[in-house]
């Protein structure tokens, strides 16, 4: 409790609390636009963090992470289009919402839902992630490898539709994070005779590649398109406190979905929105409304996708393992302001980490202000040109993985990075599990090998150890149901094809 | 059968046979501990299953034909001309420095772009960078580039 109110009062000061609220507001912007998501916002944003103190600089980057995963909701509602991949779900009742006039009520919605399902995380954030550092503390090089495979098996599980290509890309992750110096040996791997590779590829520059430059790429392809916006005059109409009673049981399931969706490495707030959205269909007395305007899709959506942020920092905190592509850049964000990501984050810098707890919550308050008072002026946004967004993004892009280390080699990287990326879904590779792999990957190869050494080359060592062997289980489960759900999705495909 | 499959799985099987041969050089493994080579050779070797499995898949009885192109020329050509753009961009920093190579890096795009307003594309092109330069040099303290053509 002592550390909670130490975190809190350490927010409290007002240059943390204007960069959680310019984070906050940027975030919103973001998101708002269709085409750039969260993890672009967060991963550019990342070199403004640079020369600031940890609780300053996660102040603003936890706003942009909160404020970007409900800006999605923004275009969502407006124009039929997720902002993020987040406001998938919005879309299904918020923009027939918005045909019907009901925009302002949708929108009011949307920010209560999202601010309330953000706190609802980081209230499971607060009281989880002490316990799981402390189970996590008996961890050893065994089990590190068991739950880099696990979390592996998951985000290549639920990526994309071909589970092929999902393991592919997971691997290729693993492939690109042995470039650079071998830990255990201390051997140079695939340097080509570069110095600049010998400390392998910046984690910045392959996220800002790989979602920044790539969805700049996407978003060339159709920059002449038209969009076309229901244009209405936006009148904010607050719910009053007893519909939010009334939707109160609905809000905390949801959340808490959100929060354990969160919370499963490489799952993210659009599968949390997804799932959120359909069991609040199931469950209603009136299911034939979904879909057509009925305002708990979008309460159910919104919750859901803004819980995921506390519940992806419960893996990241606790265990050094990002919940989403986000939390994967944070991690990298925490390692260039000197911050170790494992269990022992917890118990070396107890302070930095409740004062994120406590930046998350301020950040999703700030949320409601911004969100109702600066509605009609977000909407604008999205009349803003992609021809002249465009240019801002790349050289926010070209500057901010310059500022890394100073060093146009990395500027290199993140164009190289880039055009994978953009080429990778072309052919429907699907990107995070690459992001994932280059986090894991470096975890499951020196766990391995520590642990070989250990076991002097005995492999039994990760089946008698019982959290060890727990959390392959889990990894084949997780990979076998999958392949069994896509092979019968293939099935009912082929079978209509017939038809 | 499926293009993208052929494509994809060609690349992978070639991916491979790369990271194979850079791995023989590495140091192998030694009373059963793995060595340098032991991730990436098993990664390479995932690799040329994951290609293999995806040519093979693409030749099958039922795979859906790809009704479009991956990609239109016109767009390809667009996308090209953006990443090719950056590639110039960086390597002109060193000799015109950051804020001219900016300037001029915003203002192509835009011309690229079809903007037609000839006074919009100088002011935005002007407007970001110094925003830009004042966000990351001032308030940052990141060194930009001043250009050794200008220095």
């Amino acid at each position: 409790m002592d550390l909670l109110v130490k975190g809190l009062l350490s927010i409290l000061v007002p240059k943390v609390l204007l960069l959680n609220f310019i984070g906050v507001g940027a975030g919103i912007v973001v998101g708002a636009l269709p085409g750039l998501t969260a993890t672009m916002a967060v991963a550019i944003l990342v070199p403004f963090s640079f020369g600031m103190n940890p609780i300053s600089a996660f102040a603003l980057l936890l706003g942009i992470y909160a404020g970007a995963v409900y800006g999605g909701s923004i275009s969502a509602i407006l124009i039929n289009i997720p902002g993020t991949p987040a406001a998938c779900a919005t879309i299904f009742d918020g923009y027939p919402l918005c045909q019907q006039g009901k925009a302002g009520n949708a929108l009011a919605w949307a920010t209560i839902s999202s601010a309330i399902g953000g706190c609802i995380g980081v209230i499971f954030l607060i009281f989880l992630s002490p316990l799981i550092t402390k189970f996590a503390l008996r961890f050893s090089a065994p089990e590190y490898f068991s739950l880099a495979v696990f979390g592996l098996a998951i985000i290549i599980s639920i990526s994309g539709e071909d589970l092929v290509k999902g393991l592919a890309s997971g691997f290729l992750g693993i492939l690109i994070s042995t470039i650079g110096m071998d830990p255990i040996r201390g051997i140079p791997r695939f340097t080509f005779n570069q110095v600049y590779l010998l400390s392998g590829i910046s984690l910045i520059s392959v996220l800002i590649g790989l979602f920044g430059v790539s969805e700049v790429l996407s978003v060339t392809e159709k920059i002449f398109q038209q969009v076309y916006i229901v244009k209405q005059k936006i009148k904010i109409t607050l719910p009053t406190w007893s519909e939010i009673k009334h939707n109160g049981g609905l809000i905390i399931k949801s959340g808490i979905i959100g929060t354990f969706i969160g919370a499963l490495p490489g799952a993210g707030a659009d599968i949390a929105a997804l799932v959120a959205y359909n069991e609040a269909k199931r469950s209603s007395k009136t299911p034939e409304r979904f879909g057509k305007g009925a305002i708990e899709g979008v309460i159910s959506a919104e919750t859901a996708n803004n819980a995921v942020t506390g519940g992806a920092m419960i893996p990241l905190l606790s265990l050094g393992i990002p919940g989403d592509a986000v939390t994967a850049v944070l991690l990298g964000a925490l390692m260039i302001h000197g911050l170790r990501p494992g269990p022992l984050l917890l118990t070396e810098n107890p302070e930095i980490v409740y004062s994120f707890f406590a930046s998350l919550f301020v950040a999703n308050v700030l949320l409601i202000f911004l969100g109702i008072l600066g509605a009609r002026y977000f909407v604008k946004i999205l009349y803003l040109s992609k021809k002249l967004l465009i240019p801002i993004i790349l050289v926010l892009c070209i500057v901010g993985s310059y500022a890394v280390s100073n060093n146009l080699f990395d500027v290199k990287l993140t164009i190289i990075f880039g055009v994978l990326g953009y080429v990778m879904q072309k052919l429907n590779f699907p990107i995070a599990p690459v992001v994932l792999g280059i986090v894991l990957g470096p975890i499951a190869e020196v766990s391995m090998r520590q642990a070989l050494i250990m076991s002097k080359g005995n492999y039994a060592i990760f089946f008698i150890r019982p959290i060890s062997i727990i959390l392959l289980i889990l990894a084949i489960i997780c990979l076998y149901i999958s392949f069994k759900q896509r092979k019968s999705k293939t099935e009912v495909i082929s079978s209509s094809q017939d038809h | 059968m499926k293009k993208d499959d052929i494509l994809s799985g060609c690349i992978l099987i070639a991916v491979s046979i790369f990271f194979l041969r850079e791995s023989s050089f590495l140091p192998p493994s030694s009373l059963g501990i793995p060595g340098s080579a032991f991730f990436p050779r098993l990664m390479s070797i995932a690799f040329l299953i994951f290609g293999s499995v995806l040519i093979i898949r693409s030749f099958k009885k039922g795979g859906a034909e790809r009704k479009t192109d991956l990609i239109s020329k016109q767009d390809l050509i667009r996308v090209g001309a953006v990443i090719l753009l950056c590639g110039i961009c960086i390597f002109s920093i060193p000799f015109l420095g950051f804020i001219f190579t900016t300037i001029l890096f915003i203002g192509f795009l835009m011309l690229m772009f079809q903007v037609k307003r000839i006074e919009i594309i100088i002011l935005w092109s002007f407007f970001i960078t110094l925003i830009v330069y004042f966000i990351f040099k001032i308030l940052l303290k990141v060194p930009l580039p001043i250009g050794t053509f200008f220095s």
